[in-house]
């Protein structure tokens, strides 16, 4: 077992009213490493995001984050919803200036809304702090999001399926900008785990596929994206070795899918008259 | 847009209103339709208020010393008992159904027992007014903390807010729009409970004013009270609703 590993799950279940959803989970996260967590709906990929957020308890198992037992949420793992990261009743430079006063207390309030504003500007949402969450449309409020996760200078960043609720072009849009802040992040590259439920999404910004199969939810295959890096999108979904290890996920995938039909089936017939 | 949209919705309040006005103007002054005695005219109403205009003034002064404060202290106290139980939820399961029982009961029937312990009459009223308002307050609390959405608690947790962070940047905020509803209805119900408690024992105050010149069948002065009494419950609410546009702004953001 590698002691090195950043982000640790050994043995770890989770159940929640008799229903497990998460079973017997051994999964190891290096620093910096960018991981894409990918499964049919019910999978319970929020589940162990979750889990290593430390929002969620393990049923049983355990999750360690640099070694330490995860005994609850912490500043070192920064979560991005999907739709909801910042306080509605805030703007943005406020939500991101409460998220600083917490990671980085030393700072004075001017400070604060300086660095909020200088992170909001990294995202393309310069003079934009002054406006409330809802007052943006849906792909400004992710960036926003993502802005105040990176302010918040976590090594470890929790993405919950943040493109999911966006159109294709602006989830496009999207992934370009956090890939090219990530892999402009030089030696304090944070270490992603990213839950999606789209199959390019993954391949495109992840060098690590876990795929997630279910009842329960378990890792049906663990798949290395071996693009090169760094990466852009147009070089990425054109290559051969894209639409190989594409291939290759929509597979497992439709494994775990039938599996699921399956699964579903045998329930039916059972409950049966 | 919203302000064009305001405005619109002054202009229809002040037309229905002035309609009332003339009505009444065409069932007394001009028809003779309702009793003279009882329904004065506005010829008669409107010189009434001019003349009492000091005494008005000075009712008004004390009606606002008694409401202010009872109404401040029910509204801080409400919401400070309903955040502290609400955050709390075996405290909460322990102490819900006491409430449910002490909440619905008129704080008016408790004007005797006020009278007779508390020591002066400034000090019964306002007790009175404070129970009438605290509990739609403390309710109102509790079930906006109650209906506080899990996402922004796991972004709470998440960001590592505690205690009075937590209680300041979220739970209150968060609560605010049901907050609001109950400080609405403690309001109004405020005003009815100013006028009573003044009827019991008050040299001053607008509810003593209709009720002192009630006594001596001086229906102008009476009618004048009640039309003075009610352009200041009109005024408080407008100040209210515009602090509530504004406090609760980011809810049409949504």
């Amino acid at each position: 077992m590698n002691c090195n590993a950043l982000i640790q799950l050994r043995n770890l279940s989770f159940s929640y009213a008799g229903e497990t959803t998460l079973s017997h989970i051994d999964l190891e996260i290096a620093a910096s490493e960018f991981v894409a967590v990918i499964g049919p709906s019910g999978c319970g990929k929020s589940t162990l995001l979750r889990l290593v957020s430390g929002l969620l308890s393990p049923t049983s198992g355990e999750v360690r984050v640099g070694g330490e037992p995860v005994a609850g949420p912490g500043l070192d793992r920064a979560m991005v919803f999907q739709d909801y990261s910042l306080f509605p009743w805030s703007s943005c430079t406020d939500n991101l200036a409460l998220a600083l006063e917490q990671t980085r207390p030393g700072l004075s309030r001017a400070e604060r809304r300086q660095i909020a504003d200088e992170y909001l500007t990294m995202v393309g949402l310069a003079g934009c702090g002054k406006k409330l969450p809802g007052e943006l449309s849906g792909g400004m409020r992710q960036r926003a999001a993502i802005a105040r996760a990176l302010a918040m200078n976590s090594p470890i960043l929790l993405m919950d399926e943040p493109f999911g609720a966006l159109d294709a072009i602006t989830r496009a849009r999207q992934q370009d900008m956090l890939l090219d802040i990530w892999q402009s992040g030089g030696a304090e590259k944070k270490t992603v785990l990213f839950v999606t439920h789209d199959v390019d999404e993954a391949l495109i910004l992840a060098g690590r596929v876990i795929v997630l199969g279910v009842r329960p939810g378990h890792i049906a295959a663990d798949i290395a994206v071996d693009l090169p890096r760094p990466r852009s999108r147009e070089e990425s979904v054109n290559s051969a070795r894209f639409r190989a290890l594409r291939e290759r996920l929509l597979h497992e995938l439709d494994l775990a899918v039938a599996r699921q039909l399956e699964a579903a089936q045998t329930l039916q017939e059972g409950g049966g008259i | 847009m919203i302000r064009a949209k305001t405005r619109n919705s002054y202009v229809g309040a002040a037309a229905v209103f002035a309609s009332l006005v003339a009505l009444y103007a065409v069932l007394t002054d001009l028809t003779r339709t309702l009793d003279p005695v009882l329904f004065p005219g506005w010829t008669v109403i409107l010189p009434e208020m001019a003349r009492s205009s000091g005494e008005l003034l000075k009712g008004l002064f004390y009606s606002l010393r008694l409401l202010l404060p009872s109404l401040a202290a029910a509204v801080l106290s409400g919401i400070a008992v309903g955040v502290a139980v609400g955050m709390r939820p075996k405290v909460k399961a322990v102490l819900m159904p006491l409430f449910r029982a002490l909440n619905p009961f008129p704080p008016t029937m408790l004007i005797p027992y006020a009278i007779a312990v508390l020591p002066s009459f400034w000090l019964s009223s306002a007790a009175i007014i404070f129970i009438g308002v605290f509990w739609p307050v403390l309710m109102s609390t509790l079930h906006g903390i109650a209906m506080l959405e899990p996402r922004w608690i796991d972004n709470a947790r998440c960001l590592g807010l505690r205690g009075r962070k937590l209680i300041f940047k979220v739970i209150l905020p968060g609560a605010m729009p049901q907050i609001f509803s109950g400080i609405g209805s403690g309001l109004i119900f405020s005003f009815i409970l100013l006028t009573v408690a003044e009827m019991f024992g008050a040299k001053a105050g607008l509810g003593f004013f209709v009720q002192y010149y009630a006594d001596f069948a001086e229906y102008g002065k009476v009618l004048g009270g009640i039309v003075f009494m009610s352009l200041v419950v009109v005024l408080i609410m407008t100040l209210f609703d515009r602090l509530q546009r504004r406090v609760l702004y980011w809810t049409q953001k949504r």
